[in-house]
């Protein structure tokens, strides 16, 4: 009996906990989008392999794969920004 | 004397109170501690003779504290069959005034028992001892026989003036050894005799009256009647 | 009621296996050995999960430094474009940043709202975000800016904390080995102490069982349990001496004690039985009270000689002048010389001090004495000297002019009762030479026996005394 209670109060106390845990966003569409527009700015004067890899990434955002996507992206934009 | 035997052996007991009985002393025995120590705190007696080994729980070595504790000086002769060093000293130490080891000669005990006896008055300085026309000057050192210096050698000197000092009494060996030479030991030979005749030959040899004398079983004497 | 009382057997025999020094010692190593896995633990998991983690903090730091430099180069505008640069070029996808302004509103970053656990400004906490809808940890620093602007920066923490479950588990299996390690190590320490042990036990055990013989056997190895048995086995050769002394002295009295005894038994009894008158009667009955003397004082001797022995008067040992003593023996010894013709010369410095038992050494001089005196004929010269030979020696000499002793009859001569064969007529019960040996041993000296005239037709004896001066 004292149990039932304890879970009665210990499952909304969790649930709430649940709620409140703050949401990573960088793993959406969106941010997608904005990875694929700074890479733009940077694509002329990119090798061609980068372009290659920004372009998977953008395929695979695309088809849902959202993280790999993000990825392959920040990896082109990291390798271009050195290139500089 | 009064004397107090305390002495469990009943044998021994008979065999010393009648022969100190004969020498003209009131003897009391008690065949145990207790009583012994009983009867030495309520009476005057002028000498103890405690066996160290009773029955009763209390034993001479206790009987002999108790009563030095309680500040009775009466002199104490310890009769006893512990002969070890060790245990004479422990019994000195604890206020004994002479230790005399079973199996004992009479003669012995008679004559530790009478020096003991003595002793007070010796306490008061002499300078000079006299056994009939024999004198013996303590402060020059020198022995005079009627009107004829004897030449002495120091020990000899010493033995004469112990001799003297108990005149009338026994001297027995060992008590000469204790006294005279400070030793408690156990010469092989009759050592003492050959001291005792040379001093003999010089204090008797031409004179009349012999003093020194020979006690059977005992030991020596000095006295002026034959 | 056989059951209860080996239950309380067995309680008690625990409490015994508890107590015991092998257990104890066992048990130390044992903590000893896991407070050193405990400590090699502890610096490894510095350096691991411990590094780690402050390379966390140090990124994350630095991170925020870099952030503030912009802000402060062209505030919250600049701030949100580097926070978007670190972001887009974040392969790893572990920086966590969010930028909020006074109103709660959120400018840059990649979380969604401020974490509870940040709230206090300038913090540094632990907290979980999720990510894909899975919840991971994360290690969050909040840094406040002006205008009540918040800046949080953050680092995935989930490989330090996959580190450290890895690590713990590890160390928790390891843990456990080495307690089993530990237990062995201290079963087997406790066994090879027991082992060493064991010689030196079992013999003890056997001797108080009564086997006398049997001495502790030692190993090759010479170590501190085999100096333990040697010292047993002094022991136990020094009660097997002392107790062939008490066999010897039995032996002894049930010879040559008997016969005296027996002798004044039969004089009594003759005189009873045929006395003529009471004159011979009285002296027979002298002479055994005589005899009688002479039984007690061999008696009175043998127990000086098992006193010496034994060692029981050393306790008694005080600082004498040897000088004296010797002086004291020649002038008792002297007279009876002189009245056998004899001349005793002497010879000695004038102090020799030393500390020991005045009585038993003047006995034993007198006893040289006495057989020198009994020995050496008539216009004979017996010498009496001593000297200090070496520092801590005193060396004591008699010698005589009589028939000296064999050479097979000096070892002996030591023996109690033992008399060279010439001398049996003369008096003495032969316990003197046994108890010059037993003082001299007391006093960590020897008695050496040796001719006084090698070589002559009767060489004489000479006694040589040798004594320790200290205690």
């Amino acid at each position: 009996m004292p149990w039932v209670i304890a879970l009665l109060v210990f499952l909304p106390a969790a649930a709430w906990a649940q709620q409140d845990a703050p949401r990573l966003l960088s793993d959406s569409p969106e941010y997608c989008a904005e990875l694929s527009g700074r890479f733009a700015v940077l694509e002329p004067e990119a090798p061609a392999h980068l372009r290659l890899l920004a372009d998977e990434g953008r395929q695979l955002c695309v088809e849902g794969q959202t993280r790999s996507g993000i990825a392959k992206l920040r990896r082109a934009l990291k390798e271009a920004q050195r290139g500089e | 004397m009064q004397i107090l035997l305390v002495e469990d052996d009943a044998e021994v007991a008979r065999f010393v109170k009648k022969g100190l009985q004969e020498a003209g002393h009131i003897v009391e025995h008690v065949a145990n501690g207790r009583d012994g120590l009983f009867m030495a705190a309520s009476e005057p007696f002028d000498l103890l003779i405690l066996d160290r080994m009773l029955p009763g729980g209390v034993d001479g070595l206790r009987i002999l504290e108790t009563l030095r504790g309680q500040g009775n000086k009466t002199p104490v002769l310890f009769l006893t069959a512990l002969g070890a060093v060790d245990e004479r000293v422990k019994g000195l130490k604890a206020g004994g005034d002479d230790y005399l080891v079973k199996p004992f000669a009479f003669a012995e005990l008679l004559a530790r028992i009478e020096a003991l006896a003595r002793r007070p008055t010796m306490e008061v300085p002499a300078t000079k001892l006299t056994v009939a026309d024999l004198e013996v000057d303590l402060l020059s050192r020198t022995v005079t026989r009627g009107s004829k210096r004897i030449e002495v050698q120091p020990r000899e000197f010493r033995l004469l003036e112990h001799l003297m000092r108990h005149a009338g009494q026994v001297v027995t060996r060992t008590m000469l050894l204790e006294k005279v030479w400070d030793y408690h030991f156990d010469p092989q030979t009759n050592v003492i005799d050959v001291h005792v005749s040379r001093l003999r030959q010089k204090v008797d040899r031409g004179f009349d009256l012999p003093l020194i004398h020979t006690v059977r079983n005992a030991g020596y004497m000095i006295r002026a009647d034959a | 009621m056989a059951a209860p009382a080996e239950e309380v057997g067995g309680w008690r025999d625990i409490g015994a296996y508890l107590k015991s020094a092998g257990f104890r010692f066992a048990a130390l190593f044992a903590v000893l050995f896991l407070a050193a896995m405990a400590g090699f633990a502890l610096v490894f998991w510095w350096g691991t999960a411990g590094t780690l983690s402050r390379q966390i903090d140090d990124a994350i730091r630095a991170d925020a430094i870099g952030l503030q430099e912009a802000w402060r180069g062209g505030g919250a505008n600049a701030m949100k474009d580097a926070i978007g640069e670190r972001l887009a070029v974040d392969i790893d996808d572990h920086a966590i940043y969010l930028l909020m302004d006074e109103a709660g509103y959120r400018l840059a970053g990649n979380l969604d709202r401020w974490p509870r656990a940040a709230d206090t400004p300038g913090s540094w906490s632990a907290d979980t975000v999720r990510r894909d809808g899975i919840e991971v940890p994360a290690r969050l620093h909040s840094v406040p800016l002006e205008q009540g602007h918040r800046l949080l920066v953050g680092r995935d923490a989930t490989d330090r904390e996959k580190l450290r479950a890895l690590l713990s588990e590890a160390l928790l299996w390891s843990f456990a080995v080495a307690v089993a390690f530990a237990l062995a190590g201290a079963a087997a320490l406790r066994r090879a102490l027991a082992d060493r042990l064991r010689a030196a036990s079992t013999t003890a055990g056997a001797i108080a069982a009564g086997d006398l013989s049997r001495r502790v056997p030692l190993s090759s190895q010479r170590d501190e349990f085999d100096q333990l048995g040697e010292s047993m086995n002094a022991m136990l050769d020094r009660i097997d001496q002392l107790m062939v002394g008490i066999k010897g002295v039995s032996d002894s009295i049930a010879h040559d004690l008997r016969t005296p005894i027996a002798r004044a038994r039969m004089r009594l009894e003759n005189a009873l039985l045929r006395a003529p008158d009471e004159e011979s009667l009285r002296a027979a009955m002298d002479t055994t009270v005589a005899d009688l003397d002479g039984i007690s004082r061999v008696f009175q001797a043998l127990l000086r000689i098992a006193e010496a022995e034994a060692g029981a008067r050393r306790a008694a040992f005080a600082p004498f002048d040897l000088a004296a003593v010797l002086a004291d023996a020649a002038e008792v010894y002297s007279a009876l010389a002189e009245e056998r013709g004899q001349h005793l010369a002497t010879q000695w410095p004038e102090t020799l001090t030393m500390v020991g038992d005045r009585d038993m050494v003047l006995q034993a001089i007198a006893n040289l004495l006495d057989n020198a005196v009994k020995f050496t004929p008539e216009g004979g010269t017996i010498r009496l000297s001593a000297s200090a030979p070496a520092r801590g020696k005193r060396e004591i000499t008699v010698s005589d002019e009589g028939p000296g002793l064999a050479a097979e009859d000096r070892a002996r001569a030591g023996e109690r009762f033992f008399r060279a064969d010439p001398s049996r007529a003369l008096p003495g019960s032969g316990l003197g030479l046994s108890l010059v040996k037993a003082v001299a041993t007391l006093h960590g000296g020897e008695l050496r026996l040796g001719d006084a005239a090698p070589g002559a037709a009767r060489p004489g004896l000479e006694a040589r005394l040798i004594l320790s001066s200290r205690a």
